[in-house]
């Protein structure tokens, strides 16, 4: 829009990138640290400094770059201009938010809930899930919905969406084929039976409640498969009204916000794991969006919740393509006008399949191949594994002289563990991923806990996570980082209020129902781990 | 007659709006894809 | 001393008595009345927080759920013409933020006098959109009318019969 007239914006933005940088580059590299340095040794951030000051000199130089061609020369109506230039002023602030969430607000929420916990007798921010996803997206909705998001931010904001789904793209990196396998079937069945459940649900409660059809339809698709984006694609199919998609999508956005604020602190509550906690918030939390958020709330360090959410994202969203299919069967049913039931099947399947899901399987199988795996790294099972020798894999000799004692003892009835143990103690370490799982089986002879400990501590050594997917990772991140702090952004209060008759009763119902039912589900019948 | 015309005009104006809030994102799949895969092979190329 | 009354419609129940006044006072005075209808900006970040659809589909999303709108808007001007039946009336339909739209709208067709309606508590089947009259006050170029909550009005029979006598006392009474 008027983004990339001359404005100064994307320079004083991508100028307090910089200076924050250098500073904090020049305070980390002095003798006598400075007020930065102790901040972040009081807010125990003092490991990510390197990272800060990476990504700030880089942001910062690009920003401030195009923040002097933005001063300089005024905007044309070219792609270039607004692709690129447009933007930056606010993809610079979306940066400088995740840094003052991620480096300062998250640590200091840990200490204050650190302190209060023997006031309130927990710890109020480990409760809540008080990290820089949640404050990021916190602050996102009191920024619109207070000052506003001024017109140059807003061409930023919008690149948000871009940002998740390059955060998707390369989550499919991530997978091994019997996770995904695994995940992929679960998640089948658990989308097909609620998706399927709740539509059908909605309807009738329509039926009843004698809402209009239009209306009925909407709120099916929007409850049922993946929330506002559901709406969308559903709305023109059963012809809703203005105030049809004002209803619904103002619900939807309010039970989906709802979700986001209640789904982790329950999950941590009742001791769901990561599993269950991701096919619990995959089904149950409504809008898309906010199922990678919820992922990323309960659990931001690893990004196992965040793989099993995201799949069963992604089944969700290809599922969409045949309610909308089916909606548009019901819809026409009974209705006059022949041309309402004139919906191409294969233009929906075509219009409503997302490239970036390709793009994730595409990743997927890029990533299968093993171009991702340096020399000496493998992948085995969801861990990656390196068998080279080295002194820091080695178990120390007590331990080594326990499991001597225990192949001695004869409890191993098993010979493959055996010759597995003795290589173990042999060689002080694991050389194969053979010889992992029989290390790990040998659990099973012995009630000794201490034991048990070093042959998990055994596995544990020999694994690492290659510097190609650790940055991989890292960078994904700031990704979902950014495009779930930009999102948060268009969380307004002018469409949440929209809610209202019926719409938000049925919402209501449904959406708890829905919620609830998978809760049981999940945390009951799902077991085990990945 | 008029107040066609001022119609038309709306109408035109409305399509604008919507390209200017479109229009940036008319190949966001292919673009998300497209820098998606070119850091992965970046990373290939500088880490492994 | 009014020749030209603005009336800022919506179809909710605030708007409505809005109309009434409007075309009371018109009738009164003998003025040309002009409809408007304001889209809220803001309907189109309805479909802010959705990240996932190729720009295709939501493109016809956008399309459709502006001529959904633009057809109500077209639905509530037009009987709020046949409620000032007889009576010159011109119309417009126009998106952005309420008070600044109809503070322009006022100025670029020369109007005396913008009526509009108080926010109704009232539920409407409509898409909610407050006019911060704060801010419309500050921008307009003339008075401001408010049709507040005068519900009996509303409820008793020939509306507009009856709203125009109450409109001609009030008129009288300045």
């Amino acid at each position: 829009m008027n983004g990339v007239k001359r404005s100064p914006a994307a320079l004083i933005i991508g100028l307090i990138l910089l200076i924050y940088a250098l500073i904090l580059k020049r305070q980390d590299a002095a003798v006598t640290p400075g007020l930065l340095i102790d901040l972040a040794t009081y807010l125990k951030t003092t490991k990510t400094v390197s990272t800060q000051v990476g990504v700030g000199l880089w942001a910062g130089i690009i920003v401030t770059f195009f923040g002097l061609w933005n001063l300089a020369v005024p905007a044309m109506k070219s792609k270039f201009d607004k692709l690129v230039r447009g933007p930056m002023a606010g993809i610079g602030t979306i940066i400088l938010l995740s840094f003052l969430t991620r480096y300062y607000l998250e640590p200091i929420f840990k200490i204050w809930g650190k302190n209060a916990e023997k006031t309130l007798g927990f710890d109020f921010a480990a409760m809540f899930g008080l990290n820089y996803i949640l404050l990021g997206i916190v602050i996102g909705i009191i920024w619109v919905n207070t000052i506003g998001v001024p017109g140059w931010m807003q061409a930023g904001v919008k690149t948000a969406r871009l940002s998740m789904k390059m955060g998707v793209i390369t989550l499919g990196a991530m997978y091994s084929l019997t996770e995904l396998r695994y995940m992929g079937s679960l998640s089948i069945i658990m989308v097909a039976v609620f998706v399927m459940g709740t539509v059908i649900f909605v309807l009738w409660l329509g039926q009843i409640m004698k809402t209009p059809k239009p209306l009925t339809g909407v709120l099916s698709a929007g409850l049922g498969v993946c929330g506002v984006s559901a709406a969308v694609a559903a709305s023109p199919v059963v012809k809703a009204r203005g105030i049809d998609m004002a209803y619904s999508i103002g619900m939807l956005l309010l039970v989906g916000v709802v979700g986001l604020f209640t789904f982790p602190t329950i999950g941590r509550l009742v001791g769901m794991n990561e599993l269950q906690f991701g096919a619990w918030a995959g089904t149950g939390i409504l809008n898309s969006a906010q199922v990678a958020a919820a992922a990323l709330i309960f659990d931001p360090k690893t990004i196992e919740t965040l793989k099993v959410a995201e799949i069963f994202n992604i089944t969700r969203i290809l599922f969409l393509p045949f309610i909308v299919i089916l909606l548009a069967v019901w819809f026409a049913r009974g209705e006059e006008e022949a041309e309402v039931g004139k919906v191409s099947i294969r233009k929906v399947l075509i219009d409503k399949f997302p490239l970036f899901v390709l793009g994730f399987i595409l990743m997927f199988a890029f990533s299968t191949t093993g171009v991702f795996t340096p020399r000496n790294y493998e992948l085995h099972g969801k861990h990656f594994y390196n068998f080279k020798p080295d002194e820091k894999k080695e178990l120390r000799t007590r331990d080594l002289k326990k499991i001597q004692a225990f192949i001695e003892s004869g409890q191993v009835t098993n010979p493959e563990v055996k010759s597995a143990l003795e290589k173990l103690v042999a060689d002080r370490q694991i050389t194969s991923t053979a010889q992992t799982d029989l290390v790990l089986k040998a659990s099973d002879f012995t009630e000794d806990k201490d034991l048990k400990k070093i042959f998990k501590d055994a596995d544990k050594k020999v694994q690492a996570t290659p510097k190609t997917v650790k940055t991989m990772r890292e960078y994904m991140m700031w990704f979902f980082a950014f495009g779930l702090i930009g999102l948060g952004m268009q969380i307004t209060w002018q469409t949440i209020r929209q809610a209202g008759g019926k719409a938000a009763v049925i919402g209501v119902i449904a959406g708890v129902t829905k919620a609830v039912l998978s809760f049981f589900v999940c945390w009951l019948l799902i077991k085990g781990t990945i | 007659m008029a107040e066609e015309k001022a119609t038309a005009a709306e109408q035109k104006e409305m399509e604008e709006r919507a390209l200017s809030v479109f229009a940036s994102e008319r190949r966001e799949d292919l673009t998300a894809l497209i820098i998606a895969f070119t850091l992965a092979i970046l990373v290939i190329i500088t880490l492994k | 001393m009014f020749k030209r009354i603005l009336v800022a419609t919506h179809g909710t129940e605030g708007a409505k008595k809005a109309e009434i006044y409007g075309i009371g006072l018109a009738r009164a005075l003998g003025a040309e009345l002009h409809g408007l209808y304001v889209i809220h900006r803001d309907w189109s970040s309805l479909v802010g927080i959705e990240w996932l659809h190729s720009s295709h589909a939501r493109m016809e999303f956008y399309r459709y759920a502006e001529s959904e709108f633009n057809l109500r808007a077209k639905e509530v001007l037009e009987a709020f013409k046949q409620h000032a039946n007889g009576m010159e009336v011109s119309t417009a339909i126009k998106v952005g933020e309420p008070a600044e739209v109809i503070a322009e709208e006022a100025k670029d067709s020369h109007v005396d006098i913008i009526v509009i309606g108080a926010s109704s508590t009232g539920r409407s089947e409509e898409y909610k959109a407050r006019i911060s009259l704060k801010k419309l006050i500050k921008l307009a170029p003339c008075p401001v009318l408010v049709a507040n909550n005068a519900s009996t009005i509303m409820r008793e029979g020939g509306e507009v019969e009856l709203s125009r006598t109450k409109v001609l006392e009030t008129v009288n009474s300045e």
